[in-house]
């Protein structure tokens, strides 16, 4: 179970998050769709503990544990991975360096080389990309669709079971798109991991199915649906009706 | 600058690699000249490092580093002809005390065709750092370059590593370490065998 409680946070002296609140039950998928600079990503870091925030109050709690504030390694260790929409690079810093150090650190076992290149290799193959980039520095040189699968490539070999995915689909073009959700979709599938996608649009959703669609608005959730929900967005825009009948429009 | 960019340049090339070097080095290079110089410290000692080229030659240095106790090391480049390039890269992490880095490259008036950049980045841990890149250039024809930057692990680097699992302290020792040595090639790096002694 992974659960936010009256969650308030600012950057800068400015609130992004009022009192929100989520709950996600092991195994869901839920999406969080909101227009910009709503606090969409904010939240992401906040769950993983990014420096640049500033909880005033609030908790998460995730497999019964309070992660709120817990040092960024010790969340990722409960098994919550964040990707971002802009995977950052390091230059001289090879993914393959950071796979065996997540790695050795997660498990005092030394690290099963046969596994982990079989692991690898089925996953570039699913996403299409050339194995090479195991053994490059993290994401220099790497367009924007490469930048996701690398990051979706260290989730299949660091297993998490909590995947947070902050507008995946930004700058992917439609087959990246379809071949990242299947990648997602079958990672679902196998492992049963629960799944928060932050997404502006619907396109994705209509290849990864969520179970609940939320509309974040003000700070806080301020609408709960089905997919149906993504659709009504899609057509009407954040804008609409759809939000302000509850008199909760920013 | 990359060193794969600069091998493939057809010269008579020289290559130094010195591990904790202690000694003041000099070199004149003649025409068609290239000199790469490789120096790794695992703690700084005050030295003068001085090169002179002619016509058509190419330096470049890569000095990494630990700042350990307070010393000054001076690195001096004289470009007296045409069509040189000499390439400075100079990467510290001050650990404690004080370092100073005088870097001075000297491009003589009525030369043309020359590139010089001088490059120098530096991390405060518990110490300080103080970078002086100068550049006297007597010419117009001249392209020259100067960068000079001293700061922090990133944050947003460290971050990065830490979402993957990786604790704070293993975060820096893999920055550290890309920071130190993204400068230098595979035999170099062999040599140094600075990753084994920290995987130890």
């Amino acid at each position: 179970m992974f659960k936010v409680n009256n969650l308030t946070a600012y950057i800068e002296n400015k609130k992004i998050l009022d009192e929100f609140s989520l709950d996600i039950n092991d195994g869901e998928v839920h999406a969080i769709m909101g227009k910009n600079g709503i606090g969409k990503s904010t939240l992401c870091k906040i769950i993983l503990n990014d420096p640049h925030y500033e909880v005033k109050r609030g908790s998460i709690i995730y497999n019964g544990k309070d992660i709120l504030g817990k040092p960024t390694y010790e969340i990722a260790k409960e098994g919550i991975m964040l990707i971002s929409q802009n995977p950052i690079s390091i230059e001289g810093v090879t993914n393959m360096e950071v796979l065996r150090t997540a790695l050795r650190e997660k498990s005092s076992e030394n690290i099963n080389i046969f596994k982990f290149n079989k692991e690898m290799e089925d996953a570039c193959k699913k996403l299409e990309l050339d194995p090479k980039f195991i053994h490059k520095e993290v994401n220099v040189g790497a367009s924007g669709g490469e930048r996701k699968k690398v990051e979706l490539l260290h989730a299949a070999i660091l297993k998490p079971s909590m995947l947070i995915l902050d507008e995946i689909d930004s700058g992917l073009d439609v087959d990246a798109i379809k071949v990242v959700a299947n990648f997602i979709n079958d990672y679902h599938k196998e492992t049963g991991c629960t799944i928060l996608i932050v997404t502006h649009h619907k396109q994705l959703l209509d290849y990864i199915k969520p179970n609940y669609v939320h509309i974040l608005s003000g700070g806080k959730i301020v609408k709960t649906g089905d997919y149906h929900l993504a659709e009504e967005i899609e057509s009407s825009g954040f804008r609409s009706n759809i939000i302000d009948e509850d008199g909760k429009s920013e | 600058m990359k060193m794969e960019k600069v091998n493939k340049i057809l010269m008579d090339k020289k290559v130094v690699n010195l591990i904790d070097n202690d000694e003041s080095l000099e070199y004149v290079l003649n025409d068609n000249e290239m000199l790469i110089i490789n120096i790794f410290n695992n703690s700084f000692k005050s030295v003068d490092i001085k090169t002179t080229q002619n016509n058509n030659s190419y330096v470049v240095i890569n000095f990494s580093g630990f700042a350990r106790s307070d010393t000054t090391i001076n690195i001096n480049g004289n470009v007296l002809g045409n069509n040189n390039h000499y390439i400075l890269n100079f990467r510290a992490i001050a650990l404690e005390n004080h370092g100073t880095v005088n870097a001075k490259v000297s491009v003589n008036e009525n030369t043309k065709d020359n590139e010089v950049v001088e490059d120098l980045k530096g991390i405060l841990e518990d110490g300080t750092l103080n970078f002086m890149p100068i550049l006297e250039i007597d010419t117009s024809e001249v392209k020259a370059e100067h960068y000079a930057t001293i700061g922090h692990y990133p944050l947003e680097e460290l971050f990065y590593l830490q979402t993957k699992g990786i604790s704070k302290e293993e975060a820096i020792k893999i920055l550290k370490k890309s920071f130190l040595f993204n400068l230098f090639d595979k035999e170099f790096l062999k040599q140094i065998n600075y990753g084994k002694e920290q995987d130890e």
